[in-house]
């Protein structure tokens, strides 16, 4: 038999090759002195690499992550899944109500439409009310602005053009320093 | 001791606590493997709780006809690369020509170099080994590590890195007879 090639030793050293081929090279490296001497260097290197320490991580790594730990996106599946079990859900009521009270389809939705009908009369006082305040709020709001710019121009009229550029500049990057410290906090996998 | 897919399947029911589990089984052969591959313990620690949180918050995609365990180290090896890429980091490609000994290496026994039986002590050799790591391509590198240190099987390699077991059994060699090189040449 020729000597062995590196690639049969390390595939030997590996226990990657059938118990014929093994009885192979154990007989072939028992007369070869060559190929003795390769097979106990790679030996070596491969008891030393499987050796080499694990690297650990701090006791406390798991609960760090774990504390990092965002919910789990939803699928489209997940959703569609969601809608039809709430829809089979309402089918189910709905044939359940009518076997219970024995009415018939058109008669339901008739009461339906009527007991809707009911309810938007009266929340619609309420919601009338709602839009009153809101239009006073808004009124004050646009006064509160329309003096504000007032103000600026007037102020605006005393600073030199020079400084007006200087401040506008400061607060662009003042905006976008909070702006892009805004999205570092919510990206996920983000140093911290 | 728990099965990773019962595992996955209580988490994925809403118990987030279960993935710790996970966590903990996977800390330290992620972190070996990330280590050995940036060479830097902290980036390494943030990119190991990187590779946990990615594999979380998609752990609806994983697919229980592979090993979690494969599954992870794909997400692990993706991320050094895209950090690699942001941080414009050169690696070490197996097309550069420069990497001693890799274009050379030959099936054939050869005797006329220094055994390393002789020239190095296990604990001496170990230290060795971890400092020739740094001198071979990255892409030989990282199957080397996972064959070898992580113990993962040849076919648990090529479907991680989606290429043919010849291929990975090939580069893994070439690894080992790079790294017994260098260390031979060692003064």
């Amino acid at each position: 038999m020729s000597c062995l090639s590196v690639e049969q030793i390390y595939m030997y050293l590996e226990k990657q090759l059938s118990p014929p081929e093994n009885k192979k090279i154990e007989k072939h490296v028992g007369s070869c002195s060559k190929c003795q001497k390769v097979l106990e260097e790679r030996k070596f290197l491969l008891q030393a690499v499987e050796d080499l320490p694990s690297w650990q991580v701090p006791s406390n790594f798991a609960q760090k992550v774990m504390e990092r730990l965002s919910p789990i996106k939803v699928t489209w599946w997940g959703w569609i899944s969601a809608l039809a079990g709430g829809f089979l859900t309402f089918v189910m009521a709905f044939i359940i109500y009518i076997l219970v009270t024995g009415q018939n389809l058109s008669s339901l939705f008739i009461n339906l439409y009527q007991a809707l009908w009911e309810q938007i009369k009266n929340s619609s006082l309420v919601f009338i009310k709602f839009f009153k305040v809101m239009s006073v709020i808004l009124s004050t709001v646009a006064q509160l602005l329309k003096s504000l710019s007032q103000g600026l121009l007037q102020i605006l009229t005393v600073i030199k053009p020079e400084a007006q550029i200087l401040i506008i500049v400061i607060l662009t990057l003042i905006s976008f320093f909070i702006i892009y410290g805004i999205r570092r906090k919510f990206l996920v996998g983000e140093k911290q | 001791m728990h099965e990773d897919k019962d595992i996955i399947e209580k988490t994925l029911s809403g118990e987030k606590e279960a993935f710790e589990l996970l966590i903990r089984k996977y800390e330290n052969p992620m972190f070996s493997y990330i280590g050995r591959m940036v060479r830097e313990r902290e980036l390494a620690l943030e990119l190991t709780q990187e590779v946990f949180l990615k594999s979380y918050a998609s752990l609806h995609s994983y697919q229980s006809k592979y090993k979690f365990s494969t599954w992870l180290f794909k997400i692990a090896s993706n991320l050094i690369i895209d950090y690699w890429r942001k941080k414009r980091i050169p690696t070490l490609s197996l097309d550069q020509q420069d990497n001693r000994g890799y274009q050379k290496v030959t099936l054939q026994v050869s005797d006329q170099k220094p055994s390393i039986t002789k020239k190095y002590e296990l604990s001496e050799l170990k230290a060795r080994i971890e400092e020739t790591l740094e001198k071979i391509p990255t892409p030989l590198k990282e199957l080397f590590i996972w064959r070898h240190m992580n113990e993962l099987s040849y076919s648990e390699i090529a479907e991680i890195k989606n290429i043919p077991v010849g291929t990975v059994k090939n580069r893994v060699f070439q690894a080992k007879e790079m790294i017994l090189r260098l260390l031979e040449e060692k003064s």
